[in-house]
């Protein structure tokens, strides 16, 4: 019986030890390799922005293209509708840099292109 | 006359063979419990995937326990079975016993004995293991690294488990084999059991997928014991977004590093990772859809059914076996609650930016673990969405359940 006990504490103390071991040792090397991979690819990515420096950056700060959404749904909550509009511009760009600056109910003026596609294409068949 | 004796002698036989005069009380018991479980699975949607299948093997079995049993010979007189089968001599081997030469007539086993063969060797739960991989998203533990903390927090139930199981007579292989049903994996309960103590695969396949079904049940009572309800309405951060390239390597560190450190693990661990590399990869969409469906779920068929089919009444209602089901229980209750107070730590240490019950997804069952603290924290708060935060220890504790395993291996086996 004693024996058994001993050998109970032996592998808890055992188990305890090498599975916290073994996933703080994979916990260091994730955040290394992540952070290594992350400052790689974000220097590719500020080469290539400096490359397309022609792109205007007031664009990518704001968020022109979810005005429809507010048209098309004027009585949604509004932090559910930002976190909508947060969401749609971060997959977009696809990068944690882009900053949203405000959000602006488009014109209608504005949108009228999108409108005159949306509209040609739902009554192109009749 | 003769045709009326004939057919009575038929009906007499028909009677002698069948169910009503074969089987035992303990038979009638354990179809009772397969209906409960079947009604679970189909009224309920516990789990149905894996639950319906245990317990229509669980019904088949005590129906008809001919279907496990495994491959025997039977003697026969070489005459008589001569004179049966028109003079041919067949290559059996022979027997003489005072004189007289019987042959060796093999008799199959039943169909679900042969099935089983892939969970006593060993092989079902690593194949299964390669279809969660494909199945996988690491993405929310590369983001979050910390999780796997959680995840081997709720590892510790396993442990503690295995003193409760020795001071309770059982050998410490078979405590070993107890103690992973607290991991919440059911291949990985399998693969250990099936190497320390075939003898209990019954019983702690049958309590091990229990559990992970009835996850829904057991967890949350123990979740909303352990936290405060300001903890529980604890909303996190945005996760940060993880690049494919992270992916693509995170299985090939994963798997280097159990490997080397845990041989043992490797069919466990290679496999999962296998899968995911499969996944991430990207350059084998077929192999990929192939592993998380077809596959998949072929395994899942025969691995449930011969589950379940373990579980004949004669082998199942001994106190050995409800004690291995209470010992259970126990390791998943600890498991959860060691992921929930380490979730607590964490939540001090961070300063009151980690909900705490994220910390009971460390205890596997993925998806269903992660979708529960989701809904628990929803409970409290409508609007807080934990279930991409849960998902990262749910998956660092299938790894570190894995990694336990491997443990248990080394040390017991």
């Amino acid at each position: 019986m004693g024996d058994n006990f001993s050998l109970s504490i032996t592998i808890l103390l055992t188990g305890f030890a090498v599975v916290f071991a073994v996933l703080l040792i994979l916990i260091g090397i994730i955040k290394l390799y992540g952070t290594v991979i992350f400052n790689i690819q974000n220097k590719k990515r500020v080469k290539k922005a400096s490359r397309n420096a022609d792109l205007p950056k007031v664009e990518r700060e704001e968020a022109p293209a979810p005005a429809a959404i507010v048209e098309a749904e004027p009585e949604v909550d509004d932090d559910a509708l930002i976190a909508v509009i947060s969401a749609a511009v971060y997959s977009v760009y696809s990068s944690s840099s882009v900053r949203i600056k405000s959000i602006r109910k488009a014109s209608s003026r504005r949108t009228g292109a999108w409108r005159s596609a949306g509209l040609s294409d739902n009554v192109r068949p009749f | 006359m003769d045709i009326l004796n004939g057919f009575l002698d038929a009906i007499k036989g028909l009677w002698t063979d069948s169910g009503f005069t074969q089987l035992g009380w303990q038979n009638y018991v354990m179809m009772a419990i397969a209906c409960v479980l079947l009604y679970l699975a189909i009224k309920k949607q516990y789990e149905p995937l894996l639950l319906l299948p245990i317990a229509f093997g669980m019904l088949l079995v005590n129906l008809y326990p001919a279907i496990m049993a495994p491959p025997s010979t039977e003697m026969v007189e070489c005459s008589v079975y001569e004179a049966a089968h028109q003079g041919q001599v067949i290559n059996y081997a022979t027997t003489t016993l005072n004189g007289v030469q019987y042959y060796n007539v093999p008799q199959y086993g039943g169909l679900l004995y042969y099935l089983y063969q892939g969970v006593k060797l060993g092989i079902y739960p690593p194949l299964i293991f390669l279809g969660i991989g494909c199945m996988t998203d690491f993405g929310p533990l590369i983001a979050s690294p910390k999780s796997f903390i959680l995840g081997a927090a709720a590892q510790i139930g396993i442990f503690i488990t295995f003193i409760g199981a020795i001071l309770l007579g059982f050998t410490p292989a078979q405590s070993g084999a107890i103690g992973i049903i607290g991991g919440a994996d059911g291949p990985t309960a399998i693969y250990v059991t099936s190497k320390l103590a075939p003898e209990l695969l019954g019983p702690i396949a049958v309590a091990a997928y229990s559990y992970m079904a009835l996850v829904p049940i057991i967890q949350p009572p123990i979740m909303k014991l352990l936290t405060t309800k300001k903890e529980r309405s604890v909303v996190m951060g945005q996760l940060r977004p993880v690049s494919k390239l992270e992916k693509i390597i995170f299985p090939i560190i994963v798997v280097i590093i159990c490997a080397i450190a845990l041989p043992s693990a490797a069919p466990l661990v290679g496999m999962l990772m296998l899968g995911n590399l499969f996944k991430e990869s990207g350059v084998v969409e077929r192999i990929s859809k192939t592993a998380q469906n077809e596959l998949m779920n072929i395994i899942t068929i025969f691995l449930g059914t011969t589950v379940g089919a373990t579980a004949t009444g004669t082998v199942f209602l001994t106190p050995k076996t409800l004690g291995i089901i209470a010992l259970g229980l126990i390791a998943f209750c600890m498991g959860t609650a060691c992921g929930v107070l380490f979730g607590k730590l964490m939540y001090k240490f961070s300063g009151g930016k980690i909900n705490p019950l994220i910390g009971s997804a460390g205890v596997s069952a993925v998806p269903m673990a992660a979708r529960v603290a989701n809904k628990v924290g929803q409970e409290e708060n409508p609007g807080n969405f934990l279930l991409m935060h849960a998902m990262g220890p749910n998956v660092a504790g299938v790894i570190g359940s894995a990694v336990a395993a491997g443990v248990l291996l080394s040390v017991l086996g």
